[in-house]
């Protein structure tokens, strides 16, 4: 029997090629954590809409610090500390907290470099009047938009303005010209949530309009599931609030209802209120 | 070396929002009324009866009309433009009036049917209690349609006063008692089998109480010296509350027969120097009533069915005729707010009022309806005093009497199950 000859692997060959599926693991088990990490896969979430909402003004501020916590440090280092983060839940006003773009397209080293520049050219401008600048600058920076469901581009561009500017003490700066009361700090994902959120409830106050004198507690649950078209493709009533007119008329608003573009191809949970 | 490497990684990720929405605008709801068969006298009393009842609601938009048989689904798919539920009718012998069914017009499917059971001898009655089964359908309340209210008609210039009793909407008045002297207070008892009204009249001596049925047979229920006004019931009948004046000031009574003396007897509930006025019997026995004894100015208190362990529920202000709805759990009473008399509803669960009235026209004298979601009471704009009925569900307001007499004490009886007799 003639044996056939197997190929011969040379030792260099044989390490380039495990490394290469070594690499290739990490690759895909890197997807995977940024995948979980930040898709906005959080079905719990929720965030109340009401038609106040649709006319407030969104003010978009940067803010250098990557988590909530390092952010009420910040406030707290700038004299801000008695205002509670409770009050400023409440108010209707939005900052913008754009983080991870801005880590991206700022390196840090840039930032040393100049400064080095700076000190070796014997220019050390005071504090005061850099943080003087920094908040005429962010004054510029801050633009009203009305309403929330602009395209987010219009927001990235002042963003990118600031980062390029940016440093601790902006913030602190930032922070200190507005009033507390007015900032609601959102993450990028809420805020894409928030977006959603509006678009579907501009798409639904069309249409959704129950039998007067229900209760205010009533709330029917319902799971869309929308196809790339932006048709329908199920709709079935998860929660019912057996109250048979309020069911009926959610059926009835759902016959009606044109979904926006931002819900196409997705499935989503919308809890009907009166 | 073998090299086998499969990578089949096949990753659906859905992303699942929960969004709430909230409505901007609320709409009546279509429903459509369908008299299936021949058209009848009956069948169109049923069918205009349930509509003026729903439509009183507010929440509804009815309209009616006349189908031969429903024989197949895009029979009724085909009235989806009126609104997305029809009511069919049918009128059936036997001991039942009529048959009704309730279908989704959108996909042509019955939701429920029942007979309707013909109960006491009025036509109307029929269309109320149909109506009634309809709304506890619909929305899970209880409709006030199956009640009656009675009050006071007091003739424009002169000394004449009539107690009459109408349905719950005001129409179908009947006179129950007319008299040449002023009356006040008219009350149901809370008997559903036999109602009773009980009403304060008007004598050179006093003010005595008065009883009557409904057919006008009256007779005196007491006549001590001064007032005698203002009985309240429990709800089982079992207990009454009156207010007497016979030791100066108005005191708050237990009134109890005593089966073996064939005695009627009294017990004292409030000592106090001031009038205490308006008693209503809560379920648990307290007694809700009005007192100025405290601040000499009237306020709403709140007491254990004994007399004691007084608490007062209103904090300042110019406070009078409470109202207790055993439905809801709520007290409404008036209360003077910039120069009108305003309706305030407390709810006894958490404790807190709300002004529910605030236009500048003076309402007095609430009383619940007995599904809890209604208010009838008078309404005085100095030129003309009416009846109107306030919505809690809709705060819509009707009117229910025209301005060419003076209309007062309204009071609404308990649901009736079947109509009573007014002779």
């Amino acid at each position: 029997m003639l044996h056939w000859p197997q190929p011969k692997m040379f030792p260099k060959n044989l390490f380039f090629i495990k490394l290469l599926i070594l690499s290739l693991l990490l690759h895909v088990l890197g997807c995977f954590i940024l995948l979980f990490v930040y898709l906005d896969y959080n079905p719990k979430a929720l965030l109340q809409v009401s038609s106040a909402h649709s006319q407030a003004i969104v003010r978009v501020v940067s803010f250098s610090q990557k988590s909530k916590s390092r952010t009420s440090k910040a406030v707290a280092s700038s004299g801000l500390n008695g205002h509670s983060t409770q009050s400023v839940a409440h108010s209707q006003k939005i900052v913008l907290k754009k983080t991870t773009a801005t880590k991206k397209r700022l390196p840090k080293k840039k930032a040393v470099q100049k400064q080095k520049q700076l000190s070796k050219k014997g220019k050390n401008v005071p504090f005061k009047k850099q943080k003087e600048k920094v908040s005429v600058k962010s004054k510029s920076i801050e633009k009203k938009i009305d309403p929330v469901s602009q395209e987010e581009k219009k927001v990235e561009v002042p963003v990118q303005e600031v980062v390029e500017k940016t440093s601790q003490s902006v913030d602190q700066a930032v922070v200190e010209d507005l009033p507390l009361r007015e900032i609601q700090e959102v993450s990028y994902q809420e805020f894409n949530f928030m977006q959603l959120q509006e678009a579907f409830q501009e798409a639904v106050a069309r249409v959704w309009s129950p039998p007067a004198g229900m209760s205010q507690s009533l709330v029917c649950q319902v799971v869309l599931t929308v196809g790339w078209d932006g048709k329908l493709i199920e709709k079935r009533i998860e929660v019912p609030s057996d109250i048979l007119v309020y069911d009926i008329a959610v059926e009835q608003a759902l016959d009606e209802i044109e979904m926006p573009s931002e819900l196409w191809g997705k499935s989503v949970r919308v809890a009907f209120k009166p | 070396m073998k090299i086998r490497i499969i990578i089949c990684i096949l990753v659906s990720v859905v992303t699942s929002h929960a969004v709430e929405v909230g409505a901007r605008q609320t709409k009546k709801m279509g429903i459509t009324i369908a008299q299936i068969g021949a058209e009848s006298p009956l069948m169109k009393e049923l069918a205009h009866t349930v509509k003026n009842d729903l439509a009183f609601t507010g929440q509804f938009e009815l309209q009616i009309v006349q189908i031969d048989r429903i024989k197949k689904i895009h029979q009724v798919q085909s009235y989806a433009q009126y609104g997305p539920l029809m009511v069919a009718l049918q009128e059936k012998s036997g001991k039942y009036v009529a048959e009704w069914r309730l279908y989704d017009t959108r996909t042509g499917k019955m939701i429920v049917g029942r007979h309707l059971a013909k109960s006491g001898k009025v036509a109307r009655q029929w269309g109320h209690a149909l109506a009634n089964s309809l709304i506890t359908e619909l929305t899970k309340n209880d409709g006030p349609f199956c009640s009656k209210i009675v009050y006071c008609k007091e003739y424009p210039k002169q000394e004449k006063t009539d107690i009459c009793i109408a349905d719950y909407d005001g129409q179908h008045e009947h006179r129950i008692v007319s008299l040449n002297s002023f009356a006040i207070g008219p009350r149901w008892n809370a008997d559903i089998k036999s109602p009773l009204i009980m009403y304060s009249e008007y004598t050179p001596l006093n003010v005595r109480l008065m009883m009557t049925d409904l057919k006008g047979n009256k007779s005196v229920a007491t006549s001590f010296e001064g007032l005698n006004m203002l009985p309240a019931f429990s709800l089982d009948g079992a207990e009454a509350i009156v207010c007497l004046s016979a030791g100066g000031s108005s005191q708050l009574y237990r009134y109890a027969h005593d089966e073996r003396a064939k005695k009627s007897r009294y017990t004292r509930l409030t000592k106090n120097d001031g009038n205490n006025l308006s008693p209503s019997i809560m379920e648990n026995g307290n007694i809700l009533f009005c007192s100025d004894f405290q601040t000499r100015s009237p306020q709403i208190y709140i007491m254990d069915r004994y007399g004691d362990n007084i608490c007062c529920i209103t904090t300042g202000g110019f406070c009078t005729s409470p109202s207790y709805s055993q439905k809801s759990g709520k007290i409404t009473y008036s209360k003077i707010v910039e120069g009108y008399s305003q309706l305030m509803v407390y709810d006894i669960s958490n404790k807190k009022t709300i002004q529910l009235t605030s236009d500048p026209v003076h309402k007095t004298e609430a009383s619940w309806s007995p599904c809890g979601n209604y208010l009838l009471f008078s309404a005085d704009n100095t030129k003309t005093k009416r009846l109107a009925v306030e919505s809690l569900l809709t705060k819509e307001r009707i009117y229910i009497t025209d301005g060419s007499f003076r209309y007062s004490y309204p009071s609404w009886s308990p649901s009736y199950p079947e109509f009573p007799d007014l002779g």
